[in-house]
């Protein structure tokens, strides 16, 4: 590709690829990085496309790795703070901790905050299909897996997610201060 | 239940979706699915759309950044390849100073070609003749003197004979004796 075509190219896909990685973040200021991070990984690796998927699914592919490569970066990261502070004295915090990922209420409300408590396969799959109205054979190009296994992990996704909801429902139609029976006092 | 999803974009939404535009927001009815994960489906749609209408893109203002990436690309290579000829060059000329440098601090090689040779005291210009089957049984006996490459510079020919001389003499057993 030469970089007129790469700069066409990030502009013609820059909203999608912001989009996804809107959903997947839960925050517009880690999607743009992630989404410029996209494109910049394109232009230095435009020489590794080879043509058999289209240029998008491909982006797509890119941008699923370096989500998930963030996750665990982040992940691995408050692993070592919990072992660091383990011992410290809990106090009340004025502030949220520093780990604590930024999301925006707007995602906070919405279905994606549950879909992001998925294992990474189902996530990234209801992403694609749902937010991006991918096919399944899009999706099986971009995340480099079989067609039968984008079906399970949708189905699976979603029935889990189902399973998440259900579990909150039931939190919620529990009381918080259950009435004390006193049936049995005399 | 058995999942049997039926495949999307078959015919005119592939073409949209290819052109890089958005996608399109009426996408499917979700008549694949049962009626709950239909239900589900249908609002993480309707969710992605109104968070992407609450953050749009920012417009990519960094698209020179991503033409830079290429060309910092092509610059890398010419970089790595232009490190690689120093280094393979540098690697080369400390070969050949090194191999001068040895060359230089060896000690020079005087040989004697013959006992009788030198104890008649023959110029060391004149043929001698040597039967061939003693030189080749004779061991070639190399006498390992700390003071041996030190007496051997700046002395005349006729001073380098008379040492070997004296060193032969001084010779446990008679051969070819080479320093």
């Amino acid at each position: 590709m030469s970089p007129d075509e790469i700069a066409e190219t990030s502009q013609l896909y820059h909203a999608r690829i912001h989009r996804a990685a809107l959903v997947l973040t839960g925050n517009p200021w880690d999607a743009d990085d992630l989404a410029q991070e996209t494109f910049l990984t394109l232009a230095r690796g435009s020489d590794r496309f080879a043509g058999r998927s289209a240029v998008y699914t491909w982006l797509y592919g890119i941008l699923l790795n370096l989500e998930r490569r963030e996750r665990r970066r982040i992940g691995a990261r408050r692993r070592k703070l919990q072992v660091l502070w383990g011992n410290e004295a809990t106090e009340d915090r004025s502030a949220p901790a520093a780990e604590t990922p930024l999301e925006v209420a707007e995602w906070k409300k919405s279905l994606w905050a549950k879909v992001a408590q998925l294992p990474d396969g189902q996530r990234q799959a209801l992403v694609l299909r749902y937010s991006e109205r991918l096919s399944y054979e899009e999706i099986a190009q971009a995340m480099e897996c079989p067609l039968g296994t984008v079906k399970s992990r949708i189905f699976n996704g979603l029935a889990s997610l189902r399973e998440l909801l259900d579990a909150d429902l039931d939190v919620a139609l529990v009381p918080a201060y259950p009435q004390e029976d006193l049936h049995h006092a005399v | 239940m058995r999942f049997e999803p039926r495949l999307y974009h078959e015919d005119g939404e592939e073409n949209l979706l290819a052109k890089g535009d958005a996608p399109a927001s009426g996408f499917g009815d979700h008549s694949d699915l049962p009626g709950e994960f239909a239900e589900l489906a249908e609002q993480l749609s309707d969710d992605a759309d109104s968070l992407a209408r609450c953050y749009p893109p920012r417009r990519l203002s960094n698209c020179g950044a991503v033409r830079d990436g290429v060309n910092r690309r092509n610059r890398r290579w010419l970089r790595w390849s232009g490190a690689a000829a120093a280094v393979l060059l540098a690697v080369g000329t400390w070969k050949v100073v090194d191999d001068r440098a040895s060359r230089d601090d060896s000690p020079p090689v005087h040989t004697i070609s013959s006992v009788a040779a030198s104890s008649r005291g023959a110029p060391s210009d004149r043929p001698v003749a040597v039967d061939e089957h003693s030189l080749a049984a004779a061991k070639p006996t190399t006498i390992e003197s700390e003071l041996a490459p030190s007496i051997f510079r700046g002395l005349t020919g006729a001073e380098q004979e008379a040492v070997l001389d004296l060193i032969q003499d001084s010779a446990p057993h008679s051969g070819q004796l080479t320093i």
